[in-house]
C-alpha cells in the first residue's frame, strides 16, 4: 500500500466541486433483520479497514493535485442515523475520513464522497462490513459475491487507476450538450432532502420489460424522461431538450478490479421540439441511444478525452487554485446544466448465501444535485430492487408519477420515506 | 399493512400519511400505538457553515502585513514623502468595503452603508491633501460626488429591501442613479467653468434619459414588447 496516490480521472474533479452547500455524496445501504449493535460495528469497522486502504485516506492539498494520504487514524466513528444524510463533506472533519458510516434500528449506511470510490466500491465496502459484524455476531459467513475476504492482502489491481491504465484510444468523444430542462420546486431547507424509497417486486417488473426486448434501467429511464417530458409540456413554456444521465460500470468492460471510481456517464436525450412521443417511442430512443454509446471502443474514446486534462502540459503546469476555480466553472455551465436528472442503477448484488437470511433488503441512493430534482439511485438484492429518489424540493410529483406508473402496470410497490 | 388509495401503493407500517400523495393513512393512531420504527431518522444533522469570521480575520491579517512593511520602509525612505500612508487608507477602504460584511453574522444594510460612505469619505480627505489639493476643492468636487453616489445606493436600498424586483426595473433604476451623478458631475464642471466636462456629462445624461424613457415605455406597452421580441430574436 503506497504512502500516497493521486486522485483517479473521475474523482479529479470532485474536490474542485466541493462547497460549503453540496458536495457530491451518496449512500449505499444494506438493512439486517435485526437492530445493530453500534459498538460491534465499531469493531467490524476497524477490522475491515485495513482491507480497503482506497477508503482508508484523507484528502491532502498539493501545489498542483489533490492526493490521498494514508489516514493516521484508525476509522470514522459510527453514529446514529440523521435524516439527511449526503451532506456536504468536509475534508478535515469526521477524523478526515471521506465516508461516514451510520446505523438506524437493522439499516447500515455508508454515506462516501466520490472521489474515493463509486457505486460498486462502496456496496463492496458496505457489504464487507455487514458480513464483518455479523461474523462478529456469531454469524459464519464466508467471502463471496460482494463481500471481499479479509484475509486477503488488497491487491494493486484494487487501488490502480483503471482510467489512466485503459484510456488509451487513438479518438477522443467528448462529452457535451445544450442547456436542458429542469423540474422546478419549492427548495427544502439549506442541507435538507426529501427521501422517497419504492421497494419493487424485481421478479414482475423483470416480467414487464423482457417481452419489450429492454433492460430494467432503460425501462425506468424511459419512465423518468417520460415523467419530464410531460411535467415540461404541463408548465407551457420554451420546450427545452430532456436528458437522464446513467452512469455505466466500467469494469466488466475493461476486465479491472478496482475498488475506486471506474464509471462513465451516458446521456439520453429526447427533445420534445420534436413530436409526441409514446411511451413505447420513448423506450426505443433510450434503448438505441444506450446501446450505441456503450461500446468498449467509444467508452475508451470517452475516458481519452476526460484523461485530457491531466495530461495537457499546461493544464498540469497550473497551480491547484487556479485549477480549482477552472473545474468550478466548467461544472455550473457543463455539469447539471445539461442533465436533467440522473439515474444510476448498481444492478443486482450478490451476497453469500449463508449473509442472506440475515439480510431485509440493499438500498443505493445518489446525492441530491445543485440543479437536477429528483436523482435516482437504483439496486436489486434477491427479488427487492430498491428504486430511491434524492430530491431537493418539496414537491413529490416525480416520485408520485414514477412508482404511480408501475402501480398501474401491476408491480407491487412498498413506499418508505423520511418525510413521514 | 396499509395501501395509498390515492396512488395505490403498499406503506410502511409506520407511515401516517402516504408519502406520495400525503393522503393520511386511516386510524393512524393505532399503528402508532405499536411503536413503529421509523424507516429513517428524524434527527438532522445541520453541517457547521464555513467559518467566515475567521477567514476575514486571516485576509485582515494578510492584509496588514504589507501596511506595516511600508510603514517601516517608509520611516527610511521619506524622500518622497509619507506614500505609506496611501497603501494604508488604500487598504482600509479594501477592508472596510470588502472584508468588514464577512466579520459579522448578518450585517444591517443600512449600517453597512453608513460604514462604507464613512469611509470612501475619509480616504478622500486624506486623498487630496496627499495630492497638494486644497481643501476647497475637496469640499467643492469630492464632497457632492460621493454624497450623491451614496445618495443614491441609499434610496436604491430602501427601494430593493425585502422585495423582489424585476430585473427590468432594477435596470431602469440603475440607470436613473447614473443620471444623477451625471448631473452632479456636470453642475461642478459647470461652476468650475469646465465646458467639455459639462457637454460629456448632458451627452450621457440625456442618453441616459432616453434609455429611461424607453424602458418605462417598453415596461408598459405590450405591443412594443411582443415588437422587441421579434426584432431580436436569436
Amino acid at each position: 500500500m503506497p504512502e500516497w496516490f493521486r486522485l483517479d480521472n473521475a474523482a479529479t474533479i470532485f474536490p474542485g466541486q466541493n462547497t460549503g452547500a453540496w458536495s457530491n455524496i451518496f449512500r449505499f445501504c444494506v438493512e439486517l433483520k435485526e437492530n445493530i449493535d453500534p459498538a460491534v460495528l465499531e469493531t467490524a469497522l476497524k477490522t475491515v479497514m485495513p482491507r480497503f486502504p482506497g477508503f482508508d485516506v484523507m484528502i491532502k492539498r498539493g501545489l498542483f493535485w489533490y492526493y490521498f494520504e494514508k489516514n493516521p487514524n484508525t476509522a470514522p466513528d459510527v453514529c446514529p442515523d440523521i435524516s439527511n444524510p449526503c451532506h456536504r463533506v468536509k475534508f478535515n472533519e469526521n477524523k478526515r475520513f471521506l465516508f461516514r458510516v451510520y446505523y438506524h434500528g437493522g439499516r447500515l449506511s455508508v454515506d462516501t464522497y466520490h472521489a474515493i470510490t463509486d457505486g460498486h466500491g462502496a456496496a463492496v465496502f458496505t457489504c464487507t462490513l455487514a458480513a464483518e459484524y455479523l461474523r462478529l455476531r456469531g454469524a459464519d459467513i464466508p467471502a463471496g459475491g460482494f463481500v471481499l475476504d479479509l484475509s486477503e492482502k488488497p491487491s494493486a489491481e484494487e487501488i490502480e487507476d483503471s482510467f489512466r491504465k485503459n484510456a488509451n484510444s487513438r479518438g477522443k468523444l467528448k462529452r457535451g450538450g445544450r442547456f436542458v430542462y429542469h423540474a422546478k420546486g419549492t427548495k427544502l431547507p439549506r442541507h435538507m432532502l426529501s427521501i422517497t424509497s419504492g421497494i419493487v417486486d424485481f421478479d414482475k417488473l423483470h416480467s414487464l420489460t423482457k417481452p419489450l426486448g429492454v433492460t430494467v434501467t432503460e425501462y425506468l429511464a424511459a419512465i423518468l424522461l417520460d415523467i419530464h417530458i410531460r411535467k415540461q409540456r404541463a408548465e407551457k413554456r420554451k420546450q427545452k431538450e430532456v436528458c437522464i444521465q446513467i452512469p455505466v460500470d466500467l469494469r466488466r468492460a475493461f476486465n479491472s478490479s478496482t475498488m475506486r471510481n471506474f464509471t462513465l456517464c451516458l446521456r439520453v436525450v429526447v427533445d420534445p421540439n420534436l413530436g409526441e412521443y409514446t411511451f413505447e417511442e420513448l423506450l426505443n430512443q433510450v434503448a438505441l441511444q444506450l446501446r450505441l454509446a456503450n461500446d468498449p471502443k467509444k467508452l475508451n474514446a470517452m475516458m481519452t478525452a476526460n484523461m485530457g486534462i491531466e495530461r495537457n502540459p499546461f493544464l498540469k503546469a497550473m497551480p491547484l487554485p487556479v485549477k480549482n476555480i477552472g473545474i468550478g466553472i466548467s461544472f455550473l455551465i457543463t455539469g447539471e446544466q445539461t442533465t436533467t436528472s440522473l439515474l444510476t442503477n448498481l444492478g443486482k448484488v450478490t451476497l453469500p448465501a449463508e449473509m442472506e437470511p440475515y439480510v431485509e433488503k440493499l438500498m443505493f441512493m445518489p446525492g441530491p444535485g445543485m440543479r437536477n430534482g429528483a436523482r435516482c439511485g437504483v439496486t436489486t438484492y434477491g427479488n427487492k430492487l430498491v428504486v430511491t429518489f434524492a430530491d431537493l424540493y418539496e414537491e413529490t410529483d416525480i416520485e408520485r408519477e414514477f412508482f404511480t406508473f408501475l402501480v398501474r402496470n401491476g408491480v407491487h410497490v412498498k413506499i418508505e420515506s423520511n418525510r413521514n | 399493512m396499509s395501501y395509498c388509495v390515492k396512488c395505490g401503493v403498499e406503506l410502511d407500517d409506520s407511515a401516517a400519511c402516504c408519502a406520495l400523495c400525503g393522503t393520511p393513512v386511516y386510524m393512524p393512531d393505532d399503528v402508532r400505538s405499536e411503536k413503529q420504527q421509523m424507516p429513517f431518522s428524524s434527527v438532522p444533522a445541520i453541517p457547521a457553515e464555513t467559518r467566515r469570521k475567521f477567514a476575514a480575520m486571516i485576509v485582515s491579517v494578510i492584509l496588514a502585513i504589507p501596511n506595516i512593511i511600508c510603514g517601516i520602509v517608509n520611516l527610511f525612505i521619506h524622500d518622497a514623502g509619507y506614500w505609506s500612508v496611501y497603501v494604508l487608507c488604500s487598504c482600509a477602504l479594501l477592508w472596510v468595503i470588502v472584508i468588514f460584511p464577512f466579520m459579522t453574522k448578518k450585517t444591517h444594510p443600512f449600517l453597512l452603508w453608513g460604514f462604507d460612505t464613512a469611509a470612501v469619505f475619509l480616504y478622500t480627505y486624506v486623498f487630496f491633501p496627499m495630492q497638494k489639493e486644497n481643501i476647497r476643492n475637496y469640499l467643492t468636487v469630492a464632497v457632492p460626488i460621493i454624497a450623491c453616489v451614496s445618495l443614491c445606493a441609499l434610496i436604491f436600498i430602501i427601494w430593493a429591501r425585502g422585495k423582489s424586483r424585476h430585473w427590468s426595473s432594477v435596470m431602469l433604476h440603475i440607470l436613473a442613479d447614473c443620471m444623477a451623478v451625471c448631473v452632479v458631475i456636470g453642475a461642478i464642471c459647470f461652476v468650475r467653468g469646465l465646458e467639455p466636462g459639462v457637454i460629456t456629462t448632458l451627452i450621457i445624461a440625456l442618453s441616459d434619459l432616453a434609455l429611461i424613457v424607453f424602458g418605462i415605455y417598453c415596461n408598459k406597452s405590450k405591443r412594443i414588447r411582443a415588437w422587441l421580441k421579434r426584432r431580436v430574436f436569436m
